[in-house]
């Protein structure tokens, strides 16, 4: 498998589990499947409940202050001062974004690689091409980086924007799929999926 | 009199038997082409002999695994709340398998490997939950007689079993 695609793979997964977490009193399941051509499959069905509890966990151990979940998770997050960023900043550059119009955000071609991230009406578009393969589709509508930035200072609302997402599409958070691996999370409520 | 000799020296025997009796006997089996091994263990009387070891037997001094004890209560509980057959984890490499469910109130793994090599562990949720409570939030110790109570809350059947090749270990609740 391509490592670098693993890897975003991987990393989203961890990102919406954390993201997740919050949903722990409505009983769902969030749902990770990852599918090779070459015959290697991953199926993974958690109770969000659970990852909750791991990520509390990951709070006090993992992230080492680097973010903070609150005493008891509630689906916001906050980023410690000593990061590269402000949220503030962010929330800032949204809003002027967002008053833009359909724009082009970002367009990158190096080689065979091409990363477009767009928006046209009130979706972002982020697409990624490699080798005229590798493809990551993501929608992100308006209303979820809406969700994600509300607050204040340097707090973001991870699990309302991820709960956006879900409503949005359907339960669907993330598909990926670069021609040889597909990867697809979502949440509902059957422990199967 | 010589009766009374006769049970006096069969009372300790008596004891040990009645005490095994009313045991739960963890039996590990070790078998691979040059050797054969059974040994079953008596929990009961394991337990009631770690209780004359020492306190540094006694009591196992681990100060750092005492703030993760509240999230493994807890991570239990959630698990409970898990259907049964629910499949949690599942892997498929070619021809390897990994599956990692809940059955019974024992989380099960499975590894069924191309080349004949098998895992089969259940691990009870009750043992697990004993053996948190068997640490002493205060002392940051552990108990150990209360390690083994919790060993002996395991139902009978198998905990462990591997198969690789010739060689096979099973450690199984009697």
């Amino acid at each position: 498998m391509n490592r670098k695609f693993l890897s975003l793979a991987i990393g989203a997964a961890m990102l919406l589990s954390i993201g997740a977490t919050a949903q722990a009193q409505t009983a769902g399941w969030i749902h990770v499947r990852v599918t090779e051509d070459e015959g290697t499959s991953v199926n993974v069905n958690l109770p969000m409940s659970l990852i909750s509890v791991a990520m509390e966990l990951a709070q006090k151990h993992a992230f080492d202050g680097d973010m903070d979940f609150g005493d008891e998770f509630d689906g916001h997050v906050r980023f410690g001062h000593g990061n590269d960023f402000e949220v503030e900043d962010v929330r800032r550059m949204w809003a002027e974004l967002r008053d833009a119009g359909d724009a082009d955000y970002v367009q990158v071609e190096d080689g065979d690689e091409n990363v477009n991230i767009y928006r046209r009406d009130d979706t972002v578009y982020i697409e990624v091409d490699e080798d005229g393969e590798d493809k990551i589709r993501l929608q992100v509508p308006f209303s979820v980086v809406d969700v994600l930035l509300e607050g204040d200072g340097d707090e973001i609302n991870l699990v309302g924007a991820l709960e956006e997402m879900a409503s949005a599409n359907n339960g669907e958070i993330l598909q990926v799929n670069d021609g040889e691996t597909t990867v697809r999370i979502w949440i509902d409520d059957n422990p199967q999926g | 009199m010589l009766i009374k000799l006769a049970a006096l020296t069969m009372l300790p025997v008596a004891l040990v038997g009645g005490v095994v009796a009313n045991s739960s006997i963890m039996i590990v089996e070790v078998d691979n082409p040059d050797v054969h091994i059974v040994i079953p263990v008596p929990l009961s009387l394991v337990q009631v002999a770690a209780a004359f070891a020492p306190d540094e037997a006694k009591y196992v001094q681990v100060e750092e695994i005492g703030e993760f004890l509240p999230y493994l209560d807890r991570f239990i509980d959630e698990l409970r709340a898990v259907p049964d057959d629910v499949m949690l984890v599942e892997v498929i490499d070619h021809s390897d398998h990994v599956r990692v469910f809940l059955e019974d109130d024992m989380l099960r793994v499975r590894v069924d490997e191309q080349h004949g090599t098998q895992v089969n562990v259940r691990v009870p949720l009750a043992s697990v939950a004993a053996m948190v409570d068997a640490y002493d939030t205060e002392t940051g110790t552990l108990r150990t007689t209360r390690l083994i109570g919790a060993l002996r809350a395991a139902p009978s059947g198998d905990l462990v079993h591997v198969v690789d090749g010739d060689e096979e270990v099973h450690i199984r609740m009697w």
